[in-house]
């Protein structure tokens, strides 16, 4: 008999991976419900854009489909799809760049009224910065990584990934400098 | 390695949290996937029936077109009564051996044309 939707809701992830990987639909996407959240987020982070971010996430989990029968350590099912992620994502912004160029000297009109606005200006901020550049933000400022875990977990040397970090820090503050001088004036009136 | 993050954009990241809904994406994500799964067993079964088909269809025709080239590429120009010989000189002493230095020379000659 097949499994309905939520008959592994409660399972161990190793268990429904392992079923997934046997060719269980259900089972994948009852791994789909699990870690869709977590993939949007962070596609939502690297790219600014909502509709890409899941057209991204979609892929990723196709291509995940497709290759899970592959997937040796069950337990690494997490860390396995955040790396599939991150693939998918800098395949897209190399192709994507090649098409647009490279880092433009382009600018962003901010919004800055509430914490939904501070989201999007913070996005169409993201969505200036190169490809490896976005993603070595959002994974040290938004999954808290360490360098050396986004270095291991990218395939980028340690040093670029710091050096990432640093411009991108440093353009994000550029093309955000309004919330500085917000800063600065809430802290006089203080 | 320094792991320092930038004060202003750690507060502007801590407050902009995303709200992502699921809103059918699990659906969409199966659906995709089943349309794959579909795609994959038709492809599989048209390459079967296309297999059948070119047996049913091609394989005699086919297999006596191969056998009488390969007689005819095979054929001796000259009849050499030593075998030995007959089988060191085979690989020049037939019709293959004949198209494939004329093609050479084809070749050759060809090169020192456009030179």
């Amino acid at each position: 008999m097949p499994a309905t939707p939520g008959y592994y809701a409660e399972g161990p992830e190793a268990l429904v991976v392992s079923l997934a990987a046997k060719g269980d639909r259900t089972a994948f996407a009852e791994l789909v419900r699990r870690r869709q959240g977590w993939i949007r987020t962070l596609m939502r982070r690297c790219s600014g854009d909502p509709a890409l971010a899941d057209d991204l996430s979609q892929q990723v989990f196709l291509r995940a489909w497709r290759k899970i029968s592959q997937l040796k350590d069950m337990d690494k099912f997490g860390s396995w799809l955040k790396q599939m992620a991150i693939n998918e994502w800098l395949q897209f912004k190399r192709k994507n760049d090649a098409l647009r160029g490279a880092e433009g000297e382009a600018s962003i009109t901010l919004a800055r009224h509430d914490t939904t606005a501070i989201g999007m200006d913070l996005d169409s901020a993201m969505a200036l910065l190169p490809g490896p550049v976005s993603l070595c933000i959002a994974l040290s400022y938004h999954e808290r990584m360490t360098h050396d875990e986004i270095a291991e977990l990218t395939s980028i040397q340690p040093g670029t990934v710091k050096s990432h970090i640093r411009r991108g820090s440093q353009r994000l503050r550029e093309l955000l400098v309004a919330y500085d001088e917000t800063k600065e004036l809430e802290e006089t009136h203080e | 390695m320094s792991d320092e993050r930038d004060p202003v954009l750690e507060t502007l990241f801590a407050e902009s949290k995303i709200e992502v809904s699921e809103n059918g994406f699990s659906d969409q994500v199966m659906a995709g996937v089943e349309k794959r799964r579909r795609n994959v067993l038709l492809g599989r079964i048209g390459l079967v029936a296309l297999l059948v088909v070119f047996e049913f269809l091609l394989s005699g025709p086919l297999q006596q077109s191969a056998g009488a080239m390969a007689q005819a590429l095979s054929t001796s120009l000259i009849e050499i009564e030593t075998g030995w010989l007959a089988d060191v000189l085979a690989p020049l002493n037939s019709v293959a051996g004949l198209i494939g230095v004329s093609l050479v020379g084809v070749h050759s000659l060809y090169r020192k044309i456009v030179r």
